[in-house]
């Protein structure tokens, strides 16, 4: 049980490599190797969540041997309450995406499996690599499969899309590897050790190590590299497109995961290594932050396409996490955790519905709906409670995170938090509204009036996902416990 | 009585070697009836093979140096990866040349003549040998950048190359005598004598023997040559000159200057850290306009001459490690890539046009993906060793106190990434029906499964060859 979250990170790797071997027109075997391979992966990290010590605010399940010895780069991996979490709606999210991508992509399939399981192993690798060069390895060789999910099974505009995401995250990681660089070298000012890539050696000592001035610098390019894969405004519009262009799994994974890479480097990089700095761009990216969350709500309003408005409402979300984690207060980043959890639940499974009636009606326009619960009830239930969720409706998983954020940023600055409210009333007006014209009304569209119900698949996609959305809303208390030790220690390092 | 100084035939042995190879390879060609000319491939690269091993047999257990040459692990690792170069453009060389109906023997035996040429150049202890070294590869580079003689291009692509190598030529060899008139000697060592309070004619020299192997690394302004020439050449030429060439360029840069630059008291640095700006920007900014992949390329090696630049400046033992390191990972990327773009070549009109490669993702998945590596490790995305090479050059600059120069430098790798994904664009994203799959011998896909999996390989665990590099620096 030591190497379990080896285990974890490089089974989907395995499933890829095997699927590498078989033949392209076995489409059964090919489907059977990616659901097995993101099964086991699924299985290995449940574990996790029983066997992680609630006591301990440390990293837990660590793992280290050398990799590159003469530069003291390591495999070291472990996971706290936080990355947790994240760790296990990953292999959640990829497994169903994996499942709910059976049927629906047809062409070059053994291609599409191998993105997703290599996606789904840089994706871990991120949430758990406690060495930084381990972390950007991880964090960039992501990018390669999402750059061909979205270019290869995309939309019309897919070619345009993919370019766009895959420019803006590198030129925020090329930064984001210089500032790495720069701590390795610095690593060992203070203890006269060698140097180290170590996340744990980097942590103890950034802080001491730099003045403000350099660590303002410092975090400037860390924080763009993740201010850009939240993303914040003004770094958001490669979003939308994404989105709009990627195939439903891959904007369920992206919003589902990718996203929440950047606001875990914030958390996990940006605030203990770097704290005096961190301090002082609180203004700056607190507002940024609600001007996300409400130019985000606005612009969803607007939308005419679902896909779109879903893509904007997550700038809006997200905007609430980053909000959170930049309180301060164990509240607000406790909440800042949640949300996380919560908006790749939701938002996940909005992008999911999304997805079921595109692929019956292969339009998105939200115009060219109406009415469709009468003709799709248990479709029209679900999107109900995701609604509801998503806009944070008490009892259910949304209101957990943006209350906690709300309260805990009320204790700092009522301003913000007033403003923030805001964006809740704004998140629930683009919701019911989008949900009224789609479902309600007359079903005058003739193409509608013969529109399939869920399937037996997209019911086993979507079942898990209720559970889990209704789980946390009620009893949020196994999870709220696991992150609270973490993000102490994280502020710990603050005062 | 001229006295004959002891020689040391054990240091000479790579170099005997190699052009003993050559000179084999063209007696076989001459023997061999002419419907088994087939047999000069694996000749030559069975000749290869013994020549490395032996060589490294000698001077890996007793590295050695005298007046004239260096055995030290330095020459042995460029001295492979010279090999190396020649090994893979040898193994793809052969369609391109059976489809034009030229002749291998000499082909070979010409790239051979280089590869002993460059190994020279990097072996080198004085400035004669070195300049030795140089003519050697250049004039065998001269005559490969000609030898598809039909065509007009490559005509012209020959002809540019030798009248501009052989006025660098000249700035080398005036450098030389500059140094030699202050120092009365040719040794390189030696020169450190005079450095401490170098005269003028010692400056002048040294900066013309420097202006001479930016030539050959292609940095600007000395750049102008490459994109034509690379693009008129036969395209395993090419590969071999962007590659080979280039690194041999950056060693006889390293074996002179490496000591010899932070002693010279005036500050050659603050006009290399223009050149390399200038070198990555320009490099990276044209090479995204071009439709012609053959050009591109030769762009995108302007900007890694400047990468490269970047680690010559630290002047420190990471920097070297890192050119080394770069240098065979992007031995490895680049002879994949033009040979790909030899092999998709025969799609289209026959132009090198970018768009040869649309749909290539469905009809040749094998020839994509192998293409995929290599352009994402010359972008420098992990896993590959494209990657790991820049990292480990950008961090010797950064430790040298190179801030705005590193960050200058990622910069220029993210625009980079633009040109080299527009061609995975359109392999996988933008079918076309028309342009029909290709077909290739299996000495090709030897070639690229090698390429590809070094630089999988170096780039997941560089460990080994760092651990190598570590204990060949200068």
């Amino acid at each position: 049980m030591d190497n379990i979250l080896t285990l974890t990170i490089f089974i989907p790797l395995a499933g890829a490599v095997i699927l590498l071997f078989l033949p392209r027109s076995a489409q059964s075997a090919i489907k059977i190797t990616a659901l097995i391979a993101a099964l086991a992966a699924f299985a290995v990290s449940i574990p996790l969540f029983f066997l992680f010590d609630v006591s301990n605010p440390d990293m837990q399940f660590v793992e280290r041997h050398e990799w590159i010895p003469s530069i003291g780069v390591y495999y070291q991996v472990g996971i706290d309450g936080i990355s947790l979490f994240l760790v296990l709606l990953t292999t959640f999210l990829s497994l169903l995406c994996i499942y709910g991508s059976f049927g629906v992509v047809k062409e070059k399939l053994k291609a599409y499996m191998f993105c997703f399981l290599f996606l789904e192993m840089g994706m871990l690798g991120v949430f758990c690599a406690l060495d930084l060069f381990l972390f950007y390895v991880f964090w960039e060789s992501m990018l390669i499969p999402m750059y061909f999910i979205i270019g290869v099974w995309g939309g019309p505009r897919r070619i345009y899309a993919a370019l766009k995401f895959f420019i803006y995250t590198m030129v925020g990681s090329v930064l984001m590897l210089a500032a790495i660089i720069y701590l390795y070298l610095h690593s060992g000012d203070i203890t006269g050790v060698a140097r180290t890539f170590d996340l744990f050696v980097i942590m103890a000592n950034a802080p001491q190590t730099f003045a403000l001035q350099a660590q303002m610098w410092l975090f400037a390019a860390f924080a763009l590299a993740f201010a850009i894969k939240v993303p914040m405004f003004p770094f958001h519009t490669w979003l939308p497109d994404a989105h709009v262009e990627a195939p439903a799994a891959g904007s369920v994974i992206l919003a589902g995961v990718l996203l929440k890479m950047g606001t875990y480097g914030f958390l996990r990089f940006c605030i203990p290594l770097f704290p005096a700095a961190a301090k002082e761009f609180v203004p700056l990216i607190s507002v940024l932050a609600i001007i996300g969350i409400i130019y985000g709500a606005l612009v969803s309003m607007v939308q005419t396409d679902l896909k779109k408005l879903v893509a904007y409402s997550s700038v809006s979300h997200l905007g609430f996490v980053m909000l959170g984690l930049f309180a301060f207060t164990t509240q607000a980043v406790v909440g800042g955790v949640v949300q996380m959890i919560n908006h790749g639940l939701s938002t996940g499974a909005l992008f999911f519905l999304v997805g079921v009636i595109y692929e019956r009606r292969h339009t998105r326009e939200i115009k060219a709906y109406g009415g469709l619960a009468k003709q799709m009830p248990k479709y029209a239930a679900v999107f109900m409670i995701v609604t509801l969720s998503s806009l944070g409706l008490p009892g259910l998983n949304g209101f957990i995170g943006e209350f906690l954020i709300l309260l805990g940023t009320f204790q700092v600055n009522q301003a913000y938090a007033i403003f923030a409210a805001s964006g809740v009333i704004l998140t629930a007006v683009y919701l019911l509204w989008m949900y009224r014209r789609v479902m309600f009304g007359p079903l005058d569209k003739e193409e509608n009036k013969n529109l399939k119900d869920l399937n037996l698949r997209e019911w086993l996609v979507f079942m898990p996902l209720l559970i889990c959305i209704v789980w946390i809303g009620v009893y949020p208390y196994p999870i709220l416990i696991r992150i609270t030790p973490a993000v102490e220690k994280v502020l710990m390092i603050l005062k | 009585m001229i006295a004959i100084p002891q020689i040391d035939y054990s240091l000479l042995l790579p170099h005997i070697l190699l052009a003993a190879a050559a000179i084999l390879v063209i007696l076989f060609d001459l023997l061999l009836p002419i419907d088994k000319k087939s047999l000069n491939q694996p000749v030559s690269l069975i000749l290869l093979v013994l020549a490395w091993f032996f060589s490294v047999r000698a001077l890996i257990p007793n590295p050695g140096t005298s007046a004239m040459l260096h055995g030290d692990g330095f020459s042995v690792f460029f001295f492979s990866v010279f090999i190396i170069a020649a090994i893979l453009v040898i193994l793809t060389a052969d369609a391109y040349l059976k489809r034009n109906n030229m002749n291998t023997g000499e082909f070979y035996a010409l790239v051979i003549f280089a590869a002993a040429g460059a190994s020279l150049m990097a072996a080198a202890a004085d400035l004669i040998v070195l300049f030795l070294g140089l003519e050697v590869m250049s004039i065998s580079l001269y005559v490969l950048a000609g030898f598809h003689r039909e065509r007009l291009k490559s005509n012209e692509a020959a002809l540019k190359y030798f009248l501009l190598g052989a006025f660098f030529s000249g700035f080398l060899l005036y450098g030389i005598v500059l140094l030699y008139s202050v120092a009365g000697t040719t040794n390189i060592s030696a020169l450190l004598d005079y450095s401490a309070s170098p005269s003028v004619p010692m400056l002048i020299g040294a900066a013309l023997v420097l202006i001479a192997f930016g030539f050959k690394a292609s940095l600007v302004p000395l750049h102008f040559w490459s994109p034509d020439v690379y693009d008129g050449a036969p395209t395993p030429v090419s590969a071999f000159m962007a590659t080979a060439a280039k690194a041999a360029a950056f060693a006889a840069m390293l074996r002179v200057f490496y000591y010899l630059l932070p002693d010279l008291g005036i500050n050659l640095s603050s006009a290399l850290w223009v050149i390399a700006v200038l070198s990555m920007t320009a490099g990276n900014v044209i090479a995204l306009m071009q439709s012609n992949i053959k050009r591109m390329l030769a762009y995108s090696s302007i900007a890694h001459a400047g990468y490269l630049l970047t680690g010559f400046l630290a002047l420190n033992e990471a920097g070297v490690a890192g050119i080394m390191f770069y240098l065979f990972a992007y031995t490895l990327m680049n002879i994949g890539a033009f040979t790909i773009a030899s092999v998709i070549n025969v799609r289209g009109k026959g132009d090198y046009q970018i768009s040869d490669f649309a749909g290539a993702g469905t009809k040749n998945p094998f020839l994509a993906v192998m293409m995929a590596v290599f352009l994402f490790s010359l972008a420098g995305i992990p896993p590959t060793a494209g990657f790991f090479g820049k990292f480990y050059l950008f961090s010797a600059a950064l430790d040298a106190g190179y801030i705005y120069l590193v960050v200058i430098a990622v910069l220029n790798s993210a625009l980079s990434v633009f040109y080299y994904l527009r061609v995975l664009v359109i392999m996988f994203m933008q079918a076309d029906e028309e342009l029909p799959a290709v077909k290739w011998s299996p000495t090709i896909s030897l070639a690229l499964i090698l390429c590809a999996l070094g630089i999988l390989n170096f780039g997941i665990f560089p460990g080994s060859l760092l651990r190598f590099i570590g204990q060949a620096g200068l």
